[in-house]
């Protein structure tokens, strides 16, 4: 046995016997399970997933341009939401946040379904 | 308007790509590493046919060894080369490159394997309990030998996946400790403490010390 074998087997004590069986179950588990050539379909596999990205690059190119859009929109959308919430909590008015911002006379179910019978 | 390129680059363009063909390194089953990824990466489809078949007993051990004998080992050793096909461009030789795909090869079996158990949750106890690999395997040996198996293939597959990784490293594919603590990107001490762990699991599971040395 040579130094570097020695070192190897002695390197933590790997009982060879065991080692042996290992190796014997998984080649025959290896052999049972995989298909043949499996380069072959490994190459297929290869081509189908280029002509995959090169099919849905468009989509993929349009997705990452949409990609900072949305995070902005999130933002703005979490911030309305934030000041609508703050403006709530101190409108002491009948008001809603929205009908305030936009000067809208305020709308209640009454004043809504009241009808003025004078204008006709 | 006046070309920045000269005339004559264009005329002779058709001559030096010819040339600059011939003077590309020569692809071949003895070509070097270094030499199938310098040519995987200028596209050549057949540097990376050489590596795939180099490298296809590693791979293909190493996932059985992790997974067992079941069919998502043919899907896994596919996503192993189809991921080291993107990732050639990221090597940057500090390894080599069968310990790159052999570390490969490891994530992406714990990837099947964190799945495997997910489905397993999902499963009703009874479908989960029957499923049994081996038993389904065709064995022509005799019994005694297809029940040592069985046993070997379930002490096995009753290890931490870290363990499992170590054991599978060192003793079925007999990469040294250094190179399994490179290929999982741990130190040195570590694998031997898992591997000792594993070890002592692996025999007490098996209760029979003929197997061992």
């Amino acid at each position: 046995m040579s130094i570097a074998q020695h070192h190897h087997s002695s390197e933590a004590d790997v009982p060879e016997g065991l080692s042996q069986e290992l190796r014997m179950l998984v080649h025959e588990e290896r052999d049972e399970t995989m298909m043949s050539m499996p380069t072959e379909r490994v190459m297929r596999a290869l081509g189908a997933s280029r002509s995959w990205k090169k099919e849905n690059v468009l989509s993929l190119e349009l997705v990452s341009w949409f990609r900072p859009v949305v995070l902005a929109g999130s933002f703005v959308i979490l911030m309305l939401i934030a000041y609508n919430v703050k403006l709530s909590s101190t409108n002491d008015y009948d008001q809603s946040p929205t009908e305030m911002l936009l000067g809208l006379p305020p709308v209640t179910v009454a004043s809504a379904y009241e009808l003025s019978i004078e204008d006709h | 308007m006046q070309l920045s390129i000269p005339i004559s680059h264009w005329l002779t363009l058709p001559s030096r790509l010819l040339v600059e063909k011939v003077a590309a390194p020569s692809i071949s089953i003895n070509s070097s590493d270094e030499v199938l990824i310098g040519a995987t990466l200028g596209g050549n489809d057949n540097a990376f046919r050489i590596l795939v078949d180099r490298f296809m007993d590693e791979v293909s051990r190493t996932v059985t060894g992790m997974l067992g004998p079941v069919a998502e080992v043919d899907d896994v050793v596919q996503e192993v080369f189809i991921k080291l096909h993107r990732s050639l461009t990221s090597f940057r030789g500090d390894s080599s490159l069968k310990t790159f795909v052999i570390r490969m090869a490891i994530n992406k079996s714990l990837d099947a394997l964190r799945k495997r158990k997910r489905a397993r949750w999902l499963q009703p106890w009874s479908l989960a309990e029957d499923q049994d690999p081996v038993s389904s395997a065709n064995s022509d040996g005799n019994i005694e030998s297809v029940e040592r198996k069985r046993e070997l293939r379930r002490a096995i597959d009753r290890l931490p996946d870290n363990q499992k990784a170590v054991i599978v490293l060192r003793m079925i594919e007999d990469l040294s400790t250094q190179e399994t603590a490179t290929a999982l990107n741990l130190p040195y001490g570590t694998v031997l403490s898992r591997l000792k762990r594993g070890l002592d699991r692996l025999k007490s599971d098996l209760e029979s010390s003929t197997w061992l040395d």
